[in-house]
């Protein structure tokens, strides 16, 4: 049976490499972007079973290209963690939870997020 | 950036982390390593340029005459990524930096990043000679990269010191152990000799998870970095034939602790929570970087099971 390839989208380079080491041991395929836009470009290089979405990035942010994907038939399948920066950890952020609920992702996960709690949600998609 | 020398002590908790953190003042990149096979230590640190003069004072009152502290103006923090644990990522930025006589006033890593220092003045320059050096995929030229920046700087100071738990949350530890920590001091005009000598291991597949340069007397950089251990005979030859008259010292028997997130520059006080959880356990920290969203910890492996539980006791990991 083929690895499942899963997508980590987030402008933190130290969550997504520990992130990825984590979900590389549990057998899974990683792909690695740093912003939406690389974040677009990969997806259409190699379509993921599973994305894992930051929403506060440069040049695109999480809740723009979820929306996108999720308009698009040929991307709108791809299921989508959303990370988000939002409630009482990070007061100042204008990113809302009702921004990220309109995007239609899949899960929502309020950072700071544990690496395991974020690998256990990926988990539980495939199971 | 401020650096400080403190004598024969190794108090990085309460000599420099508590009253900076005490003041809530964020530090944005903290190096701290030993000199003189431990005789004394040597810590370097970046704060917002508004902070710079204000963190400096409180470390050197708090030192009094024990310690030199220096403020170095207006530096650049500007991080590379992925490393990949490949020593080749620190040696082609090394070399890039000495091809250009640009000098570098700090260097560390995280696990996924390398982060250099330079003077602001000197930014633009390292920016150009990072994108002949190496290949960015997502940017094809440094203005496609100011380009995608525009405007974050703005974004990131809207969350900085947003974080106020009471107990510090953060994303993960990780540990990793067999390693050897190497040590050595060069002169700014040996820095492309080092940078070849990194590249030279990386070509044998040698992994290299910490590494980390702060400023050291007589306008040199003091330089530690963790390989995998048994590996010193191929080591030392290398480093013999890139740089034959630099004493190269190595600690063996050593290990990494990393702390994950939040973005360390987001909060103050992590590095105090870890250096002061440490000390009390009577832990000593050999080496330590910190830069992007990690703190790279490097004690000894003996203690590396005390080390765990007393951070594991320090820190909240959300979901947990």
């Amino acid at each position: 049976m083929s690895k499942k390839y899963v997508l980590i989208v987030d402008d933190d380079p130290d969550l997504v490499e520990t992130v990825s080491m984590m979900l590389e041991d549990k057998g899974y395929e990683v792909g690695k972007a740093y912003d939406g836009v690389e974040g677009e470009e990969a997806i259409k290089e190699r379509h993921p079973d599973l994305l894992v979405l930051d929403v506060m990035m440069p040049r695109k942010d999480g809740y723009q290209l979820c929306a996108e994907l999720k308009a698009d038939s040929a991307t709108k399948d791809i299921p989508v963690i959303l990370l988000t920066a939002v409630g009482e950890a990070v007061p100042t952020t204008s990113y809302t939870h009702a921004q990220g609920m309109s995007t239609e992702a899949e899960e929502y996960i309020p950072k700071p997020v544990d690496s395991k709690t974020l690998v256990d949600a990926v988990e539980s998609f495939f199971a | 950036m401020a650096s400080s020398s403190p004598g024969d002590d190794n108090l990085l908790a309460t000599g420099v982390c508590s009253p900076l953190a005490r003041n809530k003042i964020n530090l944005t990149f903290l190096n701290h390593a030993f000199l003189d096979q431990g005789a004394s230590c040597i810590t370097a640190f970046c704060t917002e340029g508004s902070a710079g003069r204000a963190a400096a004072s409180l470390v050197e009152a708090q030192h009094g005459s024990a310690a030199t502290v220096n403020l170095h103006g207006d530096v650049s923090i500007l991080s590379v990524f992925p490393h990949d644990q490949r020593p080749q990522v620190p040696g082609v930025l090394l070399q890039a930096l000495a091809r250009k006589e640009i000098t570098l006033q700090g260097m560390a890593s995280s696990p996924s990043a390398v982060s250099a220092l330079v003077s602001t003045a000197e930014t633009e320059a390292t920016i150009d000679t990072f994108f002949e050096a190496f290949t960015f995929p997502a940017y094809r030229s440094p203005s496609d990269w100011y380009g995608a920046y525009e405007g974050k700087e703005h974004l990131l100071k809207k969350i900085i010191a947003s974080y106020q738990e009471k107990v510090i949350r953060i994303y993960d530890i990780v540990q990793q152990s067999d390693l050897d920590l190497w040590s050595l001091t060069v002169a700014q005009s040996d820095l492309g000799d080092l940078g070849a000598a990194l590249i030279t291991l990386g070509q044998s597949e040698m992994r290299m998870p910490f590494v980390i340069a702060l400023p050291s007397l007589e306008n040199r950089l003091s330089v530690s970095f963790c390989l995998p251990e048994g590996e010193e005979p191929q080591i030392r030859e290398v480093f013999s034939s890139h740089l034959a008259n630099t004493a190269l010292r190595c600690h063996s028997q050593v290990a990494a602790l990393y702390i994950h997130g939040p973005h360390f520059g987001d909060r103050y006080g992590i590095a105090h929570a870890l250096a002061k959880a440490l000390e009390s356990k009577g832990i000593y920290l050999l080496a330590l970087g910190c830069t992007v969203s990690s703190l790279s910890a490097i004690i000894k492996e003996v203690d590396l099971a005390a080390a765990v539980q007393t951070l594991e006791a320090t820190f909240q990991r959300s979901g947990r």
